[in-house]
């Protein structure tokens, strides 16, 4: 080894000391040991404490139980929402009177609009005429 | 409860175990982590709470030592990453700047000394903390930052060089005062 590389190594070396003795925190004062100390073992109680049944369950059970009820909320607008949902019959609808019931009848049924604007359509041809004379009567 | 807190830390013997290797601990997280303080406590009660949680079990064929220090440079490491990225959402990856070559006092020597230090890619700072600070020795380090021994010699040489390259001067005594006449010996650590 020559001379220049035993002073290379001697500086590195010194260098390597020099930062050792820099580069290192202030020693740990007993209350910041205390401090350490009393959050891991809370931390660890509170871990124990989840295996042994939930009886410290302290805040976690909150946002999962939060999130659970808003899974719950979401599944049941898509369900509501959904055009698969099964719906009533709207009685205004007009196409919404079921035919079989108006082919089962043995004559026509009504000759107006059916809905809101005509009489309906349980009203028979006969009734609708006495109507008409009793509003022309009346008029 | 009081009684038995005190009970569970002189019996237990995760609690001889953690009164043993805080100190280390807390220097080895300290200088992984760059010097940041609040940083170091955190990650060194996260490798404590990990310890515990299989302390008792396993280890195979490490010691409680190695597998633990495992832990906490791993736990270090992720913290490091963490911090990198939250300084580069608010765009400031910017790395600790050098104080002035000038500088001549202790305060401002060691403040020179850690940003040096902090400066170093993660990588080659781990390699160089394990081997020429904390003296593992390079097997040790390889098995803890989970890398061949190859890589190891060439990132603690490597980080040797820069910092020989950015504070020379301080190895050679140049800008010595008298406070610390010791940065003129040549009693250092090398790696083994």
């Amino acid at each position: 080894m020559t001379k220049n590389q035993n002073s290379g190594r001697a500086s590195d070396e010194a260098l390597v000391e020099a930062i050792d003795r820099s580069y290192r925190p202030e020693p740990l004062l007993p209350l910041r040991r205390a401090r350490i100390r009393a959050r891991v073992r809370d931390r660890v109680e509170g871990r124990e404490g989840l295996r042994e049944g939930g009886r410290r369950s302290g805040w976690g059970i909150v946002p999962a139980a939060a999130a659970l009820v808003g899974v719950l909320v979401a599944i049941t607008f898509l369900l509501v929402s959904s055009p698969m949902a099964p719906r009533g019959l709207d009685p205004f609808a007009e196409n919404e009177i079921p035919t079989s019931s108006l082919l089962l009848m043995d004559e026509p049924l009504v000759t107006g609009p059916i809905g809101p604007a005509g009489p309906g359509p349980d009203v028979l041809p006969d009734d609708y005429d006495a109507i008409l004379l009793l509003l022309e009567e009346r008029t | 409860m009081k009684r038995r807190r005190e009970r569970s830390a002189n019996d237990d013997p995760f609690g001889v175990f953690f009164a043993a290797h805080l100190d280390r601990a807390h220097r080895l997280a300290w200088r992984l982590l760059g010097g940041d303080n609040e940083a170091a406590e955190a990650v060194v009660q996260e490798a404590f709470v990990r310890a515990h949680r299989s302390f008792a079990g396993p280890r195979g064929d490490a010691s409680p030592e190695t597998w633990f220090f495992r832990i906490l440079i791993r736990t270090a490491q992720n913290q490091n990453r963490w911090q990198w990225l939250r300084r580069s959402r608010r765009n400031d990856r910017r790395r600790p700047q050098p104080a002035p070559a000038e500088a001549t006092t202790s305060a401002l020597r060691q403040r020179r000394l850690s940003a040096a230090v902090g400066r170093l890619p993660a990588g080659q700072r781990d390699a160089f903390v394990l081997v020429h600070l904390e003296g593992f020795t390079v097997q040790e380090s390889s098995a803890l930052l989970g890398k061949t021994e190859g890589i190891i010699r060439s990132r603690s040489g490597r980080a040797v060089q820069k910092l020989r390259a950015e504070l020379g001067d301080l190895a050679r005594g140049e800008d010595r005062d008298d406070e610390e006449p010791e940065l003129r010996t040549s009693v250092g650590r090398s790696p083994r």
